[in-house]
């Protein structure tokens, strides 16, 4: 996967946000339902409590259920079912739709709260099981007066055991039951908490319409702010990074005011960039020592061999010493083209820009050619008035290696094409010409230094394997490009691109 | 031509390399020239200032003082002698501070010690006020304003190229030039040097000047010294 540092660093940021947001959500939700779950079992003891120690009137039983049904957030009465069995004696009564399935004695009860707990979690009755607010309970104030005087029956106080709760299923329908027996009687009552748990889910449906939605824009917020942050430094040091070019290696990075973490990094560039320097100086400065140490053995030579053959007055020595001075000579190729190439690769190779007519170069290249083919065609097609801002002398250079290759491998009655045209912003120079087939291989070394193909082996063609790419250097050092294109084996086609000047 | 009116032009040559100063000062004193020869910068520069020099050879990397300080120097105080650079280092950077610096000419090392006269020749021939726009050797003249040549009033029609072999041969006639040394100097870097370009274009302007007439004297004044090159044959 090609994403960027960034879109990584956001993507993970949004991944951990959202998991904590989800994770705190979700914690968070079942501790509310935890909790209004446990506010209800109280309600239901403290309802189970009432039917145990008021016994009601028969008739009082509806009265009984609606209140019940107010007070434990229930819609609809199948969702309550009560029961009194008494153990003195006196009235037993259930509601019609207490399920027969349910066996109390054979139920899992867990006591939970003690007596004490449900007298004292009296007042807990006011508080409202959840967020019906328009439905406030009645208050117990407000209860409807009843029938018959409460209280125990005359003579007889009446004790508590502890509430015990328990729940089971029933077609879908969760009930819990709280059970709480007296020395009278046991009161049981059941509620249906479905709809309590409904009500729930969808009070947190709603809320996460929006808290959701919020939370990710906030996450990807946050997440976004995190890898600005995290990139910002990052960006300001590959920006003073790209200032730092071959020519101003002495150029360091400044840690001021840069966190720890990057002032370690700054550090290693820095080392990295002095030890790039002294390396490029002592390059640059092997070269120019190199050059001249060199060029005095060279002169040397070459005046010594150029005295002699005017001392000479033999034709036949005279002979030999042109030919030593043509040795010398190559050597001083080799040797200034090596200088050039170490200026430019330390970036120093200085140009003497001047306006350049290509157009007339190319004419004057055309015209070299032409005298050196025997039976080769040259075709020509070169726009005019095309003008560059170059170095004359290297210009010449590039152009006199470029032709001279051509010709000197284009194969007996082969075609060398030469082109020059404006492309928008840019020229574009193209030489080609056929040769014997050059493999792929040796194509891809064409611009490696001293390299020399087979063919040039072959064929015992002079050159030292330096001109190509010096060529490319001196089109990089003018802003341009020197590419090798991609045509049939047996074609050469060198493809220079140059700004328009 | 180094002797005016029995005086011997005088020359300076500032170089510590004691080879290479050997063989100049034999090659000038051989046509002439009185050379003194210095081995260092700032006796180099006491000896241009004192002494009236016709032309300076100053040598880039000197001890003592180097030579575009030399240079820079001579010029401040006011020495106008001419002066032809010896560069060896950094060629097209230091060619271009040092005619920035008041050089008239420069000479890039290795270099053929002829070169190096034609060079002084012309230099000195150009102060002396003499007409450098035409150059004229027998009947051939060439024009290097408008680069026409003509030969006994009739012009030859010449490529960019053949005019500037053909200059540069007539500029020093009756010296030899090697192919390679003809090859760099009209062709310039980087051309093939095993082509025989200079001998198809050598033939070419003897053909032109043999059309234009049946003089066989003009036509052969280009000559072939076997093995060793091309002349130009001093009337």
């Amino acid at each position: 996967m090609n994403m960027s540092f960034r879109t990584r660093l956001f993507l993970i940021a949004v991944l951990i946000l959202g998991s904590v947001v989800s994770t705190v959500l979700i914690l968070g939700w079942s501790s509310v339902l935890a909790v209004e779950l446990e506010r209800l079992d109280k309600r239901l003891c403290m309802e189970a409590r009432r039917l145990a120690t008021e016994p009601l009137q028969l008739d009082g039983i509806d009265r009984l259920q609606t209140d019940m049904m107010g007070k434990l957030h229930l819609s609809s009465p199948d969702q309550l079912m009560l029961r009194y069995q008494s153990i003195t004696g006196g009235e037993n009564f259930q509601s019609v739709n207490w399920l027969k399935k349910f066996e109390p004695n054979q139920a899992q009860w867990r006591t939970e709260i003690s007596a004490d707990q449900v007298a004292s979690a009296e007042p807990a009755k006011n508080i409202r099981l959840n967020r019906r607010s328009d439905q406030p309970p009645n208050p117990p104030s407000e209860q409807p007066p009843r029938e018959r005087p409460r209280g125990p029956p005359e003579g007889r106080s009446i004790s508590m055991g502890s509430c015990s709760l328990a729940s089971f299923d029933d077609q879908g329908r969760q009930w819990h039951v709280a059970r709480l027996p007296t020395n009278l009687g046991l009161g049981l009552i059941a509620a249906d908490i479905a709809d309590t748990q409904a009500e729930l889910k969808n009070a947190l449906s709603q809320a996460l319409k929006f808290v959701v939605p919020l939370a990710l824009v906030l996450a990807a917020l946050g997440a976004w702010l995190l890898s600005v942050f995290m990139m910002r430094p990052i960006y300001r040091l590959s920006n003073a990074m790209k200032g730092v070019t071959q020519n101003a290696l002495d150029q360091r990075l400044s840690t001021t005011g840069e966190d720890r973490e990057f002032k370690g990094l700054i550090d290693a560039y820095n080392t990295m960039l002095g030890r790039l320097e002294a390396s490029f100086q002592q390059a640059s400065r092997f070269s120019a020592d190199a050059a001249h140490e060199l060029k005095t053995p060279l002169t040397i030579l070459q005046g010594r061999i150029e005295q002699a053959r005017n001392k000479s007055d033999q034709p036949m020595m005279q002979a030999e010493f042109t030919e030593l001075l043509d040795e010398v000579g190559r050597l001083s190729v080799i040797t200034r083209k090596l200088l050039l190439l170490s200026q430019a690769d330390a970036g120093s190779l200085t140009l003497q820009r001047t306006s350049i007519d290509l157009s007339s170069l190319l004419d004057e290249s055309a015209a070299d050619m032409q005298m050196l083919l025997t039976d080769q065609t040259l075709k020509c097609d070169v726009d005019r008035q095309l003008l560059v801002q170059g170095d004359a002398v290297l210009m010449q250079q590039l152009f006199n290696n470029l032709i001279s290759n051509a010709v000197r491998y284009c194969l007996p009655n082969g075609l060398i094409h030469l082109s020059a045209h404006k492309r928008g912003k840019s020229i574009e120079v193209q030489i080609s010409n056929t040769t014997r087939p050059i493999s792929v291989e040796d194509r891809a070394r064409f611009f490696d230094r001293f390299f020399r193909g087979d063919v040039a082996h072959n064929r015992r063609i002079d050159g030292n394997g330096l001109g190509l790419s010096l060529a490319s250097e001196i089109a990089l050092s003018h802003g341009g490009a020197l590419i090798l294109t991609e045509t049939e084996s047996n074609v050469v086609a060198m493809r220079l691109t140059l700004p328009l000047g | 031509m180094p002797a005016r009116n029995g005086v011997q032009t005088k020359i300076l040559l500032i170089e510590d390399e004691q080879k290479i100063a050997d063989f100049v000062c034999a090659g000038l004193s051989a046509r002439e020239f009185a050379v003194t020869h210095c081995d260092n910068g700032n006796t180099g520069l006491e000896h241009v200032c004192q002494n009236n020099f016709d032309a300076v050879i100053l040598d880039l990397m000197l001890p003592g003082r180097d030579g575009l300080s030399v240079l820079k120097e001579m010029r401040s105080r006011g020495v106008l002698t001419p002066v032809i650079l010896l560069t060896a280092r950094n060629e097209l950077g230091d060619r271009v501070e040092g005619l920035n610096l008041g050089a008239d000419d420069f000479l890039a090392k290795p270099f053929f010690v002829e070169e190096l006269i034609a060079r002084i020749q012309a230099l000195l021939r150009r102060l002396a006020g003499e007409r450098q726009n035409t150059l004229q050797v027998g009947v051939l003249k060439l024009d290097r304003i408008s680069r026409q040549a003509s030969c006994g009033g009739q012009t030859i029609d010449l490529t960019a190229r053949e005019f500037s072999l053909l200059e540069y041969l007539m500029r020093s006639a009756g010296q030899v030039f090697s192919r390679s040394q003809i090859l760099e100097y009209v062709w310039g870097y980087d051309f093939d040097p095993n082509t025989n370009v200079v001998d198809v274009c050598i033939k070419r302007i003897r053909g032109k000047i043999a059309d234009l007439q049946e003089d066989s004297d003009t036509a052969s004044a280009i000559e072939s010294v076997r093995g060793a090159g091309y002349r130009f044959k001093k009337v």
